[in-house]
Formats: C-alpha cells, sequence, structure tokens
C-alpha cells in the first residue's frame, strides 16, 4: 500500500512539472561523455547518466559484402547488460531488456542515412568493413534507452578507420590494412539519430525517467532525432494507452529535447578531438 | 460462425474475417486483406502453468510467427528475434486493453500465425488478436484496430501497402517512411505505434491523421460483422 501512495505522489508530482528530485519534466540529469577510453577498439565512448553507465566499443573487420546490397559495409550491433548492473539482471533476467534495448538501436540504425554506409564498402561486389559494435550496460539507473543512443553516437564519433591499399585484381586481388596511426579516416556521424524516451505519468509525459519514475508510467515513447530535427524512428511501448493529442505534444518535446542533446554533444565532441594528444 | 466481407475500406479493398473458425480455441478469427492471410487463436483464461508466477492481475502471453511458407524466403520454424519483438508489441497492445483483473492467477495465451504476408501483416495481427480476444469473451475495454501507412517523399501516402509497396523499388533505401498504428476507436486512444524511416515533424501528424481515420473506417466495419456472427450463434446455437 505504501508503494500505491509512492506511486501516486510521483505521478501527481509530474503532472505539476515538479519531480522527486526537483527537475522539471523535459530536464535530464547531466550527461558524462568520455570517448576514446577502451584502447583496443576503434571507436569507443563511456556514457553516465545518474545511476545510468554504458559503455560502447566499436571494431571494424574485412568481410564479403552481402549479396543484396554489393556497395555497402555493414554494421552488427550487441547489446550486454552485465550482471553487476542491477540485481534483477543475473541470470537470465536481463534476457528481454537486453533485446528491447537492442530493438530500438536497430530501429535507430535501421535507416541508410543514419551512417553512410557506401563509405565502409573496400571493394564493390567483394569486400567491405563490417562494423562490431558493443554496447555494454555497467549500471541502471533508468533511462538506458537515451543513454546507449548517446553513447553509440560519440563511439562512431570518435572510431577511426585504417585505409586500405588493394593490388591486384580478381582472385589475386590482396587487401592490405594500413598499421599507421595517422594514416586514418573517420566516420561522419551528421546523420546520427539520438533517442529521447518519454514515459506516460498520469496525464503528463516525463524525460529521463529514474527507474522509480518508469514503475509508475503506463507506457512509453521512442523517438529517433536527427539534428536537423526530422523524426528518425518512432516506437510506443508498454502497456498502457495514448492519447492522440498527447502523443504529439511528446514529438514535438521530445524533437525540441533531441535537437538541444544534438547540439551539445556535437559541441563536447568536437572539443575533445581538436584538444586530443595521439 | 458468420462469412462476410467488408467494402468501403480504402487502401487495399474489402477485409475478409471468419471467426470462430478453430474449434478447440476458445476464441478465433481468420483475416484476409488482399493476399495478406493471417490466423489469430485464444486459449484461456486457463490456470496459470508456472506457479511461482502467482498474480492478482492475469498474465497475456503472445506468440507471433511467420510461416515458413509465408514469405518469399524460407523462415525458420523458429521464432528470430524480428518476431519476438513483434510478439511483445502485440502482447503490450493486449495487456492494454484487457481486464486483467477479472481472472487473477490465470493466463490467456494468443497465438497469431501468418499465413501469407503481402504487407501490413503486423498491423493486421493487432486487428485479429483483438477480435479474437473478443471471440472468446474475454473482457476487454475497447476493440484495437490497426493500420500500416507507406510515407513517401512527395507526401503520398498510401494505407496498408502490399509487400511490393512497402519493401520494393520505394523502400527506406530511397526515402520515405513506414509507419503502423493501432487505435482503441471508442476510447479514441492509441495503442501501439511504430514508424520507421526519416520524416519531418508536421508529416508525422499527417500521418498519425490519416492512420486514425483508416482506422476508425476499419472498425465500424469489424463491429458489424461481430454483430452478425453473434446473432447468428444464437440463432444457431453449436454445440
Amino acid at each position: 500500500k505504501q508503494w500505491y501512495q509512492r506511486r501516486v505522489a510521483i505521478t501527481a508530482g509530474i503532472e505539476d512539472d515538479f519531480r522527486t528530485d526537483g527537475r522539471s519534466c523535459e530536464d535530464y540529469r547531466q550527461i558524462e561523455i568520455e570517448t576514446r577510453n577502451l584502447p583496443n577498439t576503434n571507436g569507443s565512448s563511456r556514457c553516465r547518466i545518474g545511476k545510468t553507465e554504458v559503455l560502447v566499443g566499436v571494431k571494424a573487420e574485412v568481410v564479403d559484402v552481402d549479396l543484396h546490397n554489393p556497395t555497402r559495409g555493414k554494421i552488427n550491433i550487441a547489446v550486454d547488460c552485465s550482471a553487476t548492473a542491477s540485481p534483477q539482471l543475473a541470470g537470465r533476467g536481463s534476457e528481454t531488456i537486453e533485446q528491447e534495448i537492442l530493438s530500438v538501436l536497430n530501429l535507430l540504425y535501421s535507416s541508410i542515412d543514419a551512417l553512410n554506409l557506401t563509405d565502409l564498402c573496400i571493394v564493390k561486389g567483394e569486400s567491405c568493413w563490417l562494423l562490431n559494435i558493443d554496447v555494454l550496460f555497467v549500471g541502471c539507473g533508468g533511462n538506458i534507452f537515451d543513454a546507449a543512443s548517446v553513447a553509440l553516437k560519440a563511439a562512431l564519433h570518435s572510431t577511426t578507420m585504417p585505409n586500405v591499399s588493394v593490388s591486384g585484381e580478381g582472385i589475386e586481388m590482396e587487401l592490405e590494412i594500413s598499421d599507421d596511426p595517422y594514416q586514418v579516416w573517420k566516420l561522419s556521424t551528421a546523420m546520427c539519430p539520438i533517442c529521447v524516451t518519454l514515459y506516460q505519468e498520469g496525464e503528463s509525459f516525463a524525460v529521463d525517467v529514474t527507474e522509480e519514475e518508469s514503475e509508475c508510467s503506463e507506457g512509453y515513447v521512442h523517438v529517433g532525432v536527427l539534428p536537423s530535427g526530422e523524426v528518425s524512428a518512432m516506437e510506443k511501448s508498454g502497456a498502457g494507452n495514448m492519447d492522440p493529442t498527447a502523443l504529439l505534444e511528446m514529438i514535438d518535446a521530445a524533437v525540441r529535447i533531441g535537437m538541444d542533446i544534438h547540439k551539445q554533444l556535437d559541441r563536447h565532441l568536437h572539443a575533445e578531438s581538436t584538444t586530443a594528444t595521439l | 460462425a458468420v462469412v462476410s466481407t467488408q467494402s468501403g475500406h480504402y487502401g487495399r479493398g474489402p477485409l475478409y474475417m471468419k471467426v470462430g473458425i478453430i474449434t478447440k480455441a476458445q476464441g478465433s478469427v481468420y483475416f484476409e486483406m488482399g493476399n495478406t492471410k493471417l490466423i489469430a487463436a485464444v486459449y484461456g483464461p486457463k490456470e496459470i502453468i508456472r506457479r511461482e508466477e502467482f498474480s492478482l492481475q492475469g498474465k497475456v502471453f503472445c506468440e507471433f510467427k511467420f510461416m515458413p511458407f509465408a514469405r518469399k524466403h524460407y523462415c525458420e520454424p523458429r521464432q528470430n528475434f524480428e518476431e519476438k519483438m513483434i510478439s511483445k508489441c502485440i502482447c503490450d497492445a493486449m495487456e492494454g486493453v484487457i481486464l486483467l483483473e477479472k481472472f487473477p492467477k490465470a493466463q490467456v495465451d494468443i497465438s497469431i500465425q501468418v499465413l501469407q504476408d503481402d504487407g501490413s501483416a503486423i498491423s493486421l495481427a493487432l486487428t485479429a488478436a483483438s477480435v479474437a480476444l473478443i471471440n472468446a469473451n474475454i473482457e476487454v475495454k475497447d476493440l484495437v484496430v490497426g493500420t500500416t501507412l507507406r510515407f513517401f517523399d512527395n507526401n503520398e501516402i498510401l494505407v496498408d501497402p502490399t509487400m511490393e509497396e512497402e519493401h520494393g523499388p520505394f523502400s527506406r533505401y530511397t526515402g520515405g517512411a513506414g509507419f503502423y498504428m493501432a487505435v482503441l476507436p471508442s476510447l479514441t486512444q492509441i495503442s501501439s505505434l511504430k514508424q520507421t524511416g526519416k520524416i519531418e515533424q508536421s508529416q508525422a501528424r499527417d500521418c498519425i491523421e490519416t492512420c486514425w481515420e483508416a482506422c476508425l473506417r476499419l472498425a465500424t466495419g469489424i463491429k458489424k460483422l461481430l454483430q452478425n456472427s453473434i446473432e447468428d450463434d444464437v440463432q444457431r446455437p453449436d454445440t
């Protein structure tokens, strides 16, 4: 019964735009980003929002192209929630949440615009780069989807791809991958989306929810936002029904917040890369 | 059981619906829209199988599957990742309408099999699941009706696209967006929603509105068909 009272209190607070930690409904907690923290990768990042902490590593390998798309590279995203992240995730408990995060990240990056996959093609019809993107959660404190998407964009931004020289033709074709740390090129992340998840609480909604707040909500929407303010993907999840006018308001808010996050993230990443020493 | 067609649903021509086709299931329905055919069956409420999962609210389990012969390429008999996500989506949508407090310590199994996929399968599956629940006499808040849209760069919208229209030359690789939405017509709420592909905010609004109208039209037709089927059952009771 105590939990029920607390739930009512949290929901009522959000409807009045006042949350338990003093934030407004559209305020994010402080987002901490660090890139190039994992040395054995092509690109990596660490993102922390409150108690949620996620590590992303990008490793590139040369593979054969997919016959249906002979001029494009590939990406493969994998999600892992460490058992230390949260007590409910020990054993097989993490499977559902991992699958859900993977589904959202795949949705965001399913569009051809997100990452220019033709840049990843080495030899048309033969070889291309496969980016193995691994997302690891070491702390779960609410708002895991947004943290994962921000960390992913940061990791891709920090990714350096080695140059490849092609010699010979046909069967005798040989690829030589350069070891030179200065002979690298960077991926273009201008069109990488960020996920803004809005949780419906009572008659209102909130972003960047804590675990407690997420348990009070009925239904949530993931909105993938591009820096230009376009919506790249949308998905409503959770058992709960939404009013269409409320949904349109949520999309408005998501676009506003998403564009703001993109701007600040881009500024931070740019500053980091210009001051980084190799 | 009643056989009837419904015309006037713009997009892809009439929706053919037949309830009670699976005699062993408490509720079932067969849907056919163009070349997309699927069956939904509901078993329950029945005692919950795993006793540790005792709860004061009923539980809903859903399984969505494309038959191996449903699509152009072979679909493995085991559920793949995409089908698991669709199952979860349908489960969430149904949990939002079923009155779970009415059957504590019990579970409801929903099984949806797509016999032939010619586009718009997921939204049709959501509708079919809800009709099967009503056929099974499980108390629900409202009918769930789903529609799919294909949205193009030149602001053209196709309602309930066929497989070719959804994934063909006009696929996301050349622009536009795919969108499906499930709606509760009487409560005027959105139950489920998914959009892939890039669109602007104003276009998102247009998509939602068009989908809404299409869903409401479909809902009136389905309600009438359900009414007919109940009247028939009353006049000609089956054992």
